[in-house]
């Protein structure tokens, strides 16, 4: 059985407070986002995930593609755990780190050298093995003696390279990375890629949606078209 | 130095029938011909989230505080998620701990009292209404003192409790939509935070015991068994309201409406003995048990057994209908916000 598994995976978002009445029963196509519809009691219904299987195995770096809308954070979210399926099955074996965001937990008028050590304990890692990988992360973000400095003083580059720092550490056997991996200057963009490759070899499976295809092509090895949140090809 | 190997989340989910199946209250709504506004029928109750939580036992353990995988999957019931949530939760107590505290440092950062700011709302509350209302009801000034203080703190702690459950899951809405985390974990920082700033203001208590001593007795050494079993009870309640809160979001108004009323039905300000032929109010009211069993020992160095017996009812039952609702309505916590 693969990491990942999907079979006629759908989810449905309830707009709660919306009334259909003004839509057609039948669900309707716009450009961008899942399909709309109605239910019984005349809320909107949104089609973020409209029945996909796939079966991602280890070793596979997934690259999601698609328009605003297509589905693809939804999916991300779905495989974490945040968004437990509606209808069909979803099966993930192995630890997930989900890098959705990866500012979350960062305080802007703590000092950098406390965000990451909040960031960390977000992340649920033991202040024990903080203290171990805090020294690389100070190391690697080339930040100086601005580690002691609140995060409001940074610059929102300096800022992305702390976060990128404490995220590119985390190793799982899924990764689910969410469109940030642009980040820093040409100098620290050549660090970063060392580091990423470095992840990217770490990680089992990775599953990184993205609008730039010069990033998939670098990491993926199969790439997911999404559309409406329907899987348009796979290779 | 070996790279380090966290070990996340693993989860497996396995959804069952689709179209799922018609809860009990839709049945009663039907019934009833009223609107129901849980109606939400074309979603299946029956996923099943299969995770089996165990710690990290590997040569990089200690990494992670949750370490849970899954060698197959089968599909657990709702209830079995609840309770693995709720253990989950307990099990990351660094976690909330931590966020509980950075969320009163953040409160008092770049302040002139620091912590203490906290503190200061309470004192001036009790130190101006102190000398009014004694005279208003005739009231010896010292004893006055030693009753409004401590009920006015227990009262801050139970009414904060209260309010603050609702907006537990509104307010982590950051959080639930990047990572899965267990949802009692806003609950348990939720109260923990609260326990923090009721030791706080605690002091103003101390300070008003050290200039009028009450009556400190050995009945004393109950009082943090009390609170520990007003914290248990707020996490039920909490857990409820949470729930409720993120699917109808005029609750926490609300429930901030009453809490504002129940201040003054509640004897906080004036003593529960000037109450005479109409004990049924207070006995009815089940604010005034979490306040007795807390004030009771403290100053009048007595336990009300018939309080005590009423908040141990209420602890049991109330866990068995906060574990209907949660494992009902966990699925969905994340799409309501």
């Amino acid at each position: 059985m693969g990491l990942v598994k999907a079979e006629d995976l759908v989810i449905k978002f309830s707009v709660y407070g919306s009334r259909g009445r003004s839509l057609k029963n039948t669900s309707l196509r716009f450009a961008t986002g899942g399909r709309l519809g109605t239910d019984e009691s005349d809320n909107i219904v949104v089609t973020a995930i409209d029945n996909i299987s796939f079966e991602w195995r280890e070793g596979d770096r997934i690259g999601l593609v698609g328009h605003n809308g297509s589905g693809k954070t939804t999916l991300l979210r779905a495989i974490a755990g945040i968004y437990e399926p509606v209808c069909g099955s979803l099966n993930v074996r192995g630890s997930i780190a989900s890098m959705l965001s990866i500012t979350l937990g960062m305080d802007s008028e703590v000092s950098g050298y406390e965000n990451i050590i909040m960031r960390y304990t977000v992340l649920g890692i033991k202040r024990s093995a903080i203290t171990q990988m805090i020294d690389e992360v100070i190391d690697f973000s080339g930040l100086g003696d601005y580690i002691h400095m609140p995060l409001r003083t940074y610059s929102s580059g300096m800022s992305m390279r702390l976060a990128f720092a404490i995220s590119t550490s985390i190793r799982a056997d899924v990764l689910l990375m969410d469109e940030w991996l642009s980040v820093g200057d040409a100098e620290f963009s050549k660090k970063a890629e060392a580091r990423l490759r470095k992840l990217v070899d770490n990680a089992k499976i990775l599953v990184i949606a993205s609008h730039s295809s010069s990033l998939i092509e670098m990491v993926c090895n199969r790439v997911v078209h999404l559309e409406h949140g329907k899987i348009l090809s796979h290779t | 130095m070996p790279a380090p190997n966290p070990r996340v989340e693993a989860m497996v989910v396995v959804i069952g029938v689709k179209g799922g199946y018609k809860p009990l209250s839709s049945h009663i709504f039907n019934i009833l011909n009223i609107t129901n506004p849980w109606k939400e029928q074309w979603y299946s109750s029956q996923s099943g989230v299969s995770v089996k939580w165990q710690r990290d036992e590997l040569e990089e353990s200690g990494r992670r505080m949750l370490a849970p995988m899954t060698e197959s999957f089968p599909k657990k019931s709702s209830y079995e998620l609840a309770v693995t949530d709720f253990s989950d939760g307990l099990r990351v107590y660094p976690m909330w701990m931590f966020l509980a505290w950075q969320e009163i440092v953040a409160r008092y950062r770049r302040s002139v009292l620091g912590p203490f700011w906290i503190t200061l709302n309470m004192a001036i509350m009790i130190f101006t209404m102190g000398p009014i209302y004694s005279s208003l009801f005739g009231q010896d000034l010292k004893t006055y003192y030693v009753f409004l203080s401590t009920s006015v703190v227990i009262w801050g702690l139970i009414s904060a409790l209260v309010n603050e459950s609702c907006a537990a899951f509104i307010g982590a809405e950051g959080f639930v939509k990047q990572m899965k985390l267990p949802f009692s974990l806003f609950i348990f920082k939720m109260v923990w935070k609260n326990i923090i700033i009721f030791f706080h203001n605690f002091l103003v208590v101390l300070i008003i015991f050290f200039f009028f001593p009450p009556d400190i007795g050995i009945h004393v050494l109950l009082v943090p068994f009390t609170l520990l079993l007003v914290c248990l009870n707020a996490i039920w309640f909490g857990t409820i309201l949470a729930v409720v809160s993120a699917r109808f979001r005029d609750i926490p108004q609300i429930v901030n409406s009453f809490m504002g009323v129940a201040f003054f039905i509640t004897p906080v300000m004036w003593q529960p003995s000037l109450l005479v032929g109409r004990e049924w109010v207070m006995n009815a009211n089940p604010l005034f048990h979490f306040m007795e069993i807390v004030r009771g020992p403290l100053i009048y160095n007595t336990m009300n057994y018939n309080s005590l017996q009423i908040v141990c009812i209420s602890t049991l039952v109330g866990y068995a209908l906060m574990f209907y609702v949660f494992q009902r309505h966990r699925a969905r916590i994340a799409y309501w916000l």
